[in-house]
Parts: C-alpha cells; sequence; structure tokens
C-alpha cells in the first residue's frame, strides 16, 4: 500500500471521509465481506499450505462478521467495513461502537483484567447477551498462533496484540493513537 | 439421518446464514419420523466458522440430544478447530 492509502485509511477510520481507496475495499454488508473473502483465497494460498490457509479464512470471516454482528445500530455514520486484502496482511476495519462500549454493556472488568479488548480475545464473554455467543475472537487468536501469523487490534483506545508484536508496524503505518470507538484488526503473516 | 453440510454451501461463515441453515434444517429435514439421531456430513466444506456452526447445532440440540448427534468427515482444520471450540463451550 502507498503512504497516501495509508492516510486515506487513517482518515476514514477517524473522521469517516471516503476516497477511491476506501470506495474499492469497502463491505456495505456481511454478503459483499464474505464473498471477498472466498475471492481472497486464490491469493492466500500462495502464503498457506490447506489447513492454514482455511483456519486464517475463518478467522478473518470471524473478525470482519463481527463489525456486522455488534455494530447494528450503532454505526457512526455508513454501515460496513474495510476490508483490506494483500498478499502479506490484511486489514479489517469498521466505524462502529468499539468492542468496549459492546463488552460494558454485558461485562464488568475485574481486578484480572486489563482491559475490554483483552477480555474479548481470552474470555467467553459475548457483547450481545442472553445470547449464548462470543467464541469468534478467542478462536480467532488460537488460529492465529497455530499458524505463526501475528495481530494488532485497536478499538476505543484499547489495543491487543497476539503473537510477534506488531504496535511499531501498525504504528508506523497508522499512527501513533487512533482516534475513534471503532475497531482496526492488522494480520501479518 | 444424514446431513450433507455441503449443500448449504463449502464457505459456511456468517451468525445469519447459520440461523437461516438451521431453520431449514429444522422445518424441512428433520421430520417427527426421523430426529431421533442424525449425522452431519462435513465432506467437501472447506471454511467453517464457530458462529455458523453455533447456530446449527443449537437448534439441533433442542430436539436431538448431543449424545445422538455424530459429525461425519471433519478433517478440514476449520471444521475440526469449529467443532472444538463451539462443543467446548456447550
Amino acid at each position: 500500500m502507498t503512504d497516501i492509502e495509508l492516510t486515506e485509511i487513517k482518515n476514514w477510520f477517524e473522521t469517516g471521509a471516503t476516497s477511491e481507496v476506501i470506495k474499492s475495499n469497502f463491505c456495505s454488508n456481511r454478503s459483499e465481506f464474505n464473498g471477498r473473502l472466498f475471492r481472497y483465497e486464490s491469493l492466500l494460498t500462495k502464503s498457506f499450505s490447506n489447513d492454514c490457509l482455511y483456519l486464517v479464512s475463518s478467522s478473518i470471516g470471524e473478525i470482519g462478521n463481527n463489525c456486522f454482528d455488534h455494530n447494528l445500530g450503532f454505526w457512526q455514520d455508513e454501515p460496513g467495513c474495510l476490508f483490506i486484502r494483500e498478499k502479506n496482511f490484511c486489514l479489517i476495519g469498521d466505524r462502529g461502537q468499539g468492542i468496549k462500549s459492546s463488552l460494558a454493556k454485558v461485562y464488568t472488568l475485574s481486578p484480572q483484567d486489563r482491559s475490554y479488548i483483552q477480555v474479548a480475545f481470552e474470555k467467553i464473554v459475548t457483547g450481545r447477551a442472553p445470547e449464548r455467543r462470543g467464541n469468534g475472537l478467542k478462536y480467532a487468536k488460537k488460529n492465529i498462533l497455530t499458524c505463526g501469523l501475528s495481530l494488532y487490534c485497536v478499538s476505543s483506545g484499547e489495543e491487543v496484540e497476539v503473537g510477534d508484536s506488531l504496535k511499531s508496524k501498525f504504528q508506523s503505518l497508522l499512527g501513533i493513537q487512533l482516534k475513534n470507538s471503532g475497531t482496526l484488526t492488522l494480520i501479518c503473516w | 439421518m444424514k446431513i450433507e453440510i455441503k449443500k448449504f454451501g463449502t464457505y459456511l461463515i456468517s451468525r445469519p446464514e447459520g440461523r437461516d441453515a438451521a431453520l431449514v434444517i429444522r422445518n424441512q429435514i428433520l421430520t417427527p419420523a426421523n430426529a431421533r439421531s442424525v449425522e452431519l456430513d462435513f465432506n467437501e466444506v472447506k471454511v467453517l466458522t464457530p458462529s455458523w456452526l453455533d447456530e446449527v447445532l443449537q437448534e439441533i440440540f433442542k430436539t436431538i440430544p448431543p449424545t445422538d448427534v455424530q459429525f461425519l468427515n471433519t478433517s478440514n482444520a476449520s471444521v475440526k478447530a469449529s467443532l472444538e471450540m463451539v462443543l467446548s463451550i456447550k
């Protein structure tokens, strides 16, 4: 990605400003996201053998669909998620309510918890109670580690890392602190 | 009763799609006569998520005890991992 495109992604996340790179990678609904994920397989096959190919696709699917599952009624502007698909990384982002706001409705942090985003990736707690849900991010974390990938997720000023640290890479790409409640997830391999 | 999951697609990702599949299974495939046990056949499924699977199993387990549900052809890594995740929290 070029520096200009990265700036446009940052601007979109913080302000909702659209541009060509945003329009061409924006999924207005989950069917569009799932279709792009299906077509991403041809690129992913260059990096992964069968087992990890399907585990990675499945994990990206969980993270992308979370954008739609947890933000209905809470979009800041146009509903949907940004899905950047590159050879060695993917970026999934939404301008929704954020993990903290979603989880805080049903879960109170204990002294052992570092943050809501950490809870989301490590505990079976759902932001959609009373439905019995909330295993998608734990599943993604397990697969990311199994396949030797790295993940960095930022939401509402909170962050979580899985695998090798991507924080400095993320910050060099998109800046030190993004100002928005929405969620951005970077997965690298 | 055997249900071929590939007939719902080979990329089974979202909860709403899983919910739709669950309703079809409940209303059109499982009948009082055949709903005593079920085999879920994952042959040719490429990508499965816990979200899709959870919706389907929640519906099936309402009428068929988990001990009477069998899972066939689960060698695909995402099928295996999703089953482990969903069944571990049931």
